[in-house]
């Protein structure tokens, strides 16, 4: 039902602009020249080099952007080879076998194919290939020669471990590509090529292992990629927002990461990674509501420290969700259930507070917010200076002027802390939406809103789906087979199949060979 | 889409109802104990006139640590006075700033006159049990004197008296083996059940609080017929088996000598054959060590300890024998619980003599109560002797 | 290769065996001992607890066992082909009716039970009404989804429902279990009564089967599910009678609750566990109402079956919240759930022996 939205704008074939650029490429050199220039415009980093081979008989042309190429590559391997080359050997008179022979044996460019409409160049050419014409024949040979500046393999930023890889995707898709093809040496391994964007002509890349997935994942995929119709997709979260199951949920129902093994550790688990060009943030679907509270970490520390850690993460994932809206209900309406000693003393430190709990917590939490929005704009030493004073002057600040009481101080910090203990930002934020929903819960009818809200909470998650899989799942549906990695991280060699959620083909993980 | 219609529709409501219980926690005026007076002027009413006296807490009194406080006190006590107490509660929230909050209630301390008065002290716990504030751990005790007077002790260490009150309830049970509180819970039970119940007597001295005894109250009435002292309650201990800590002083050779107990257990054993003379035989196990001794006998020696624990059991038997006593000659009153042995375990037999228990022909009274004790000690403490024996 | 379970609405047969008891496992238990406790001699209720409990399984077992004899087909679709169209669908009319009255009790119980515990000014109306579109938004979710709601939410009811136990064996007297055996036979009845009638809620089975996947294993796991609630009351019978004494018991508006008010949670993080195990019972609670709904939704949905889910549970949903708000007091509350719980066993039984006999005498041939 939610999909159909996207449905309704599926492809629409007609297009007027392009139909310009379908038309053929001609024989006569000049006009093909001019016909590229006239269509990108003549702009200045368009480099078109004309040249002539075999004694001056046969006019030729080179033509990429500069910048977009390797230009070492041009330079050696084209422009050398033909030239030099073509003045040794003899070559064929006939325009056809001398295009054939180039082609085949002269230009030394791995990567090379033809083409034979504008539409093939102008979209080569832009992706930073090398156009190679020769006069008098309506074809092009098209030269893989992409390169240029792009940033190095660097440690990623927003998902720091400790004990772990240090590599993490770039901008560029290639060299993505690679990174998991180190992690994953299979010749199972897949990638498909879809290309999105009306206008930006990106190419996204679809991993997965045959032989594990489950086939229907992949169609589902498939399916839901092909519905993208939009100019551009700048970052991986168009893709995600255009494809997940509910855009109204607060949930990540597809995780992104930045990390090349936490990619392949999702490809082994029948998972797909979806690569985009031009931003080192790969999705990975289906999630699940226990995938967002994980870490690669988890599994590379030894098992006893993994589980601590997932379970401390869960009791982030509480506090996070559940602590300030239970220190209204507690204090607002339920005195009692604080132990005497603590609700006298609560009660001496919010003796003078204006506001009543809501209020005080509601402004607590929103210049919480601003400081962490802050925060991350600002440059890394500035961002700091803000955390510093944000943290200690305003709350000691606020404290003094008798705006809040320090237990709610205490209660706003921990809870932003444990908030941003989690693994994953987005999951991180999507919890502090729900934070204010049930604050506001709280405030009206304490324990009681508290509790309705879990259960709607509960009744969204499991009606949630992604991409087929329930979110809530091992929970419900149950599968405690795979509860052995979801709380408590078993170690290695108890780990033997693969999550059953996933219904995955090839079950077994581990030890194969009893 | 029609889910989140649904969701919207109902976070709207929601948002639209307000917030009707909403009450920030400095607003609540924290009682922490109550006492409850006969008021002196109107005695002699038909339905006698209370004064209900409720210690709210100042939080302000208390102070936030490193920051002020102690300039003002950390409690104060309200009193009012009328017929119903829900009716001097209510009248008492029209003159203070905070509505009495009593979920916070831990003592309930009610004077030994509200307590001899006629039907009116069940009516009383009435309110306790009925409203939903109150829980069912708070502990009732009974003054000597006037309630309110109890609560206006100053405890030097203490900020809040009913508090420091509760901490020395504890205590006197641990290691005095005086008798335990009675909570708000085991007097519902009381009062469904008519049993008869002690309840314990505290007084205030300057600035401290003593536990003395306790009231015996008959659960048909609900009336204070009677008074136990220390040694009594230590008896009645022994033989209900509520025995949490305590000691028991002993002379030997003229020397006085402390057995200090660390586990009791008894069996009562109930012999219904002839219902006009019902044997009742307690045996009263226990285990404990030597706690403090003023002769220099080693107490390494096997006779010696054997004669130890032959004075122990017969003091243990003449504190028991004692209440007994008091129980059947004085008061004629089984405040014991062997009633409950009787209906638990000789159903038919109680069925029959239920009216005549310790009412009417008072089969209690007249019924054999023998009492044995068993005691071993366990370890004399860190050394044998302390002092020398002295030359020969 | 495996079929992509998810895609489809089914139900496993481990969903059944939660199902069960999140059906039975609602307000009822709150109330229990103290109407147990009225009727017989100290501990002595668990001798009824454990005979209603033994005919409720069986009562379970029979309708699951009957039921999956018709894989695939609703209520009303098996129904008639025993009894013919128009018996069936006022049998399925009247399951519907039943279904809703049990949401609408549970809706007024639990307003009535927060007044008690967790509010003291809140308007009951607006308790029930929060509680309700709760439950509403539940049921118009997927009913798989429900299933599920039951499988996250009965591991927590029964943590916290041990909780209790655990932390009040300390103060249960043994004593007060004294003296056994000593109820009257007419007590014994009347124990059985209530006991029997606490056990309600088997019968979604008649609608539910259909939906399950593999319904030759759905009697077996009902039976164990039913099995789960049978125990639990037990045990907390036990309890009441041990830390409360008989007379107390059969005293206390909601002895379960009570209970719970004795808790001294070691460490002394909060007080009033009462409260919180109020609390967390409300999702037990929830999910009762919530599949009491949706039965009912399913069984008018299959009498009219152009109207769309959503429609009749747009329609039920206020009739259910005005039968909730009838009742004035708490002893009218109390008559009305007797009334709709003796009504739902005696239709129960009648409907089994109506479908059995039938199916018999027109020789209706079921596909084992």
């Amino acid at each position: 039902m939610r999909r159909s939205l996207f449905r309704r704008n599926k492809k629409k074939e007609t297009n007027n602009n392009e139909e310009n650029f379908s038309i053929k490429i001609f024989k006569n050199l000049d006009k093909n020249m001019g016909n590229l220039k006239k269509m990108l415009d003549e702009p200045n980093d368009l480099v078109i080099r004309k040249f002539t081979i075999h004694d001056s008989k046969h006019k030729c042309g080179v033509a990429y952007i500069d910048g977009m190429v390797d230009s070492d590559l041009v330079h050696n391997n084209i422009m050398k080879s033909v030239q030099l080359i073509t003045g040794r050997k003899p070559l064929p008179e006939a325009e056809s076998k001398l295009f054939e022979e180039i082609y085949q044996e002269i230009l030394s460019v791995t990567s090379i194919k033809k083409g034979t409409t504008l539409d093939d160049i102008s979209n080569a050419i832009l992706g930073g290939s090398t156009i190679f014409y020769i006069n008098g024949i309506d074809n092009v040979i098209i030269m893989d020669t992409q390169g240029g500046e792009t940033r190095s393999i660097e440690e990623p930023i927003t998902e720091t471990v400790i004990r772990g890889s240090r590599e993490g995707f770039v901008e560029n898709l290639r060299t993505n590509i690679v990174l998991i093809r180190r992690y994953i040496r299979d010749p199972n391994l897949r990638f498909k090529t879809y290309q999105v964007g009306r206008r930006s002509k990106k190419s996204l890349v679809v991993s997965y292992m045959d032989g594990i997935i489950n086939p229907d994942i992949v169609k589902e995929v498939n399916r839901r990629l092909e519905t993208i119709d939009m100019d551009d997709a700048p970052e991986s979260g168009y893709i995600e927002e255009w494809i997940e199951d509910s855009f109204l949920s607060p949930f990540p129902q597809i995780l992104n990461t930045e990390r090349p093994d936490k990619v392949a550790a999702a490809i082994l688990e029948g998972k797909v990674a979806i690569l985009l060009d031009g931003t080192p943030f790969v999705l990975i679907a289906p999630a699940t509501l226990g995938n967002t509270l994980q870490s690669p970490e988890d599994y590379y520390e030894r098992w006893t420290i993994g589980t601590l850690l997932r379970a401390l993460r869960y009791l982030a994932a509480f506090i996070a969700v559940f602590l300030p809206a239970l220190y209204i209900a507690l204090v607002s309406f339920h005195q009692g259930m604080i132990p005497s000693d603590l609700a006298f003393s609560i009660a001496a430190t919010r003796e003078g507070v204006p506001f009543p709990a809501f209020v005080e917590a509601m402004l607590m939490a929103i210049t919480m917010e601003l400081l962490r929005e802050a925060g991350t704009r600002l440059p890394t030493p500035i961002g700091q200076t803000i955390g510093i004073v944000g943290g200690l002057v305003i709350g000691e600040a606020a404290v003094s002027a008798g705006l809040v009481s320090p237990a709610m101080v205490i209660v706003i910090a921990l809870n932003a802390i444990a908030s941003f203990s989690l693994p994953s930002y987005s999951v991180a934020i999507a919890f502090r939406i729900l934070l204010f929903g049930l604050m506001v819960a709280a405030a009206i009818f304490g324990l009681y809103g508290i509790i309705l809200c879990y259960i709607m909470l509960n009744i969204h998650l499991v009606n949630l789906k992604s991409f087929g899989v329930p979110y809530t799942t091992p929970f419900a549906p149950n599968f405690l087979g795979d509860w052995n990695d979801l709380v408590l991280r078993a170690p290695v060699t108890a780990i033997k199949r693969r999550p059953t959620y996933m219904q995955t083909h090839d079950e077994k993980s581990v030890n194969k060979g009893d | 889409m029609n889910n989140r219609l649904l969701i919207l529709l109902c976070c709207m409501i929601i948002m639209l109802s307000g917030c009707w219980d909403e009450n920030d926690i400095e607003e609540r005026g924290f009682v922490i104990g109550a006492a409850i007076d006969l008021a002196e002027d109107e005695q002699g009413k038909d339905s006698p006139t209370l004064t209900l006296t409720n210690q709210f807490v100042v939080p302000a009194g208390i102070g936030m640590p490193g920051g002020g406080g102690g300039e003002q006190k950390a409690f104060s006590n309200i009193s009012g006075s009328g017929e119903s107490l829900f009716g001097i509660i209510r009248e008492m929230s029209t003159t203070v700033s905070r509505a009495p909050y009593f979920e916070h209630l831990k003592v309930i301390i009610i004077s030994e006159e509200v307590a001899r008065q006629p039907d009116l002290f069940g009516s009383i716990i009435d309110l306790f049990i009925r409203d939903q504030e109150m829980r069912r751990e708070i502990k009732i005790v009974i003054s000597e004197q006037n309630a309110q007077k109890v609560m206006k002790v100053e405890p030097e260490a203490e900020q809040l008296p009913i508090m420091y009150m509760n901490d020395v309830m504890d205590n006197t049970v641990k290691a005095g083996g005086l008798l335990e509180p009675v909570r708000m819970g085991d007097m519902h039970e009381y009062l469904l059940e008519e049993s008869n119940y002690v309840i314990p007597r505290v007084y205030s001295l300057d600035n401290r609080i003593k536990f003395k005894g306790a009231g015996v109250f008959r659960g048909k009435s609900n009336r204070l017929v009677g008074n136990i002292n220390d040694d009594e309650s230590v008896g009645l201990n022994l033989i209900t088996n509520s025995t949490e800590g305590g000691f028991i002083k002993f002379e030997i050779n003229n020397k006085l000598m402390i057995y200090e107990l660390k586990k009791t257990k008894n069996t009562i054993k109930i012999d219904t054959k002839d219902q006009d003379n019902i044997k009742i035989d307690i045996t009263i196990d226990t285990e404990g060590n030597i706690g403090e001794m003023y002769g220099e006998r080693s107490l390494l020696e096997k006779d010696f300890l054997r004669e130890i624990e032959q004075k122990v059991n017969e003091k243990i038997e003449l504190l028991a024998n004692n209440v007994i006593k008091k129980g059947q000659e004085e008061l004629q009153l089984d405040f014991f619980g062997f009633s409950d042995i009787l209906k638990q375990k000789h159903y038919e037999t109680w069925n029959e003599v239920k009216d005549n228990w310790d009412q009417g022909d008072n089969i209690f009274a007249k019924s054999t109560i023998n009492v044995t004790a068993d005691s071993i000690i366990r370890t004399t403490g860190a050394s044998d002797r302390v002092k020398d024996q002295g030359s020969e | 290769m495996k079929s992509f379970k998810y895609a489809d609405e089914k139900i496993s047969e481990k969903e059944i065996l939660i199902a069960i008891p999140s059906m039975v496992i609602g307000v009822g238990i709150l109330t229990l001992p103290k109407d147990l406790a009225s009727a017989v001699m100290a501990a002595d209720g668990w001798i009824p607890l454990l005979a209603g409990g033994f005919i409720a399984v069986l009562m379970t077992w029979m309708v699951a066992k009957f039921a999956s004899g018709f894989a695939n087909q609703t209520f009303l679709t098996y129904a008639s082909s025993i009894a013919t169209k128009p018996v069936a669908i006022v049998l399925t009319f009247v399951f519907a009716v039943l279904f809703l009255l049990i949401t609408a009790f549970q809706v007024r119980q639990i307003a009535a039970i927060s007044k008690q515990y967790i509010f003291d000014r809140t308007p009951l109306e607006v308790i029930a009404l929060t509680f309700l579109l709760v439950v509403v938004y539940a049921v118009s979710g997927s009913r798989a989804g429900l299933f599920r709601l039951n499988m996250m939410f009965f591991p927590i009811i029964l943590f916290i429902a041990f909780s209790v136990f655990i932390f009040n064996l300390g103060w249960s007297d043994l004593g007060n279990l004294l003296p056994v055996f000593r109820t009257g036979f007419t007590d014994y009845l009347k124990g059985l009564n209530t006991g029997i009638t606490s056990y309600l809620g088997f019968s979604i089975l008649w609608f539910y089967i259909a939906l399950v996947d593999q319904p030759k294993k759905a009697p077996k796991m009902a039976a164990l599910g039913m099995c789960i609630p049978v125990g639990l009351y037990i045990m907390l019978y036990i309890l009441c009678i041990g830390v409360f004494g008989r007379e107390v018991t059969a005293n206390l508006l909601y002895p379960t609750v009570e209970l719970a008010k004795v808790v001294d949670i070691p460490g002394g993080f909060f007080e009033r566990f009462e409260s919180v195990f109020f609390v967390i019972w409300i999702m037990a609670i929830f999910n009762t109402a919530s599949m009491a709904l949706d039965v009912a939704v399913l069984a008018i949905n299959s009498i009219f079956e152009r109207l769309k889910k959503l429609k009749i549970l747009l329609i039920l949903s206020p009739v259910v919240y005005a039968v909730s708000m009838f009742p004035q007091d708490k002893v009218d509350v109390d008559s009305f759930g007797s009334m709709m719980s003796h009504s739902m066993f005696f239709y129960t039984i009648f409907v089994i022996v109506l479908l059995i006999v039938l199916a018999k005498m027109r020789g209706v041939k079921r596909d084992e």
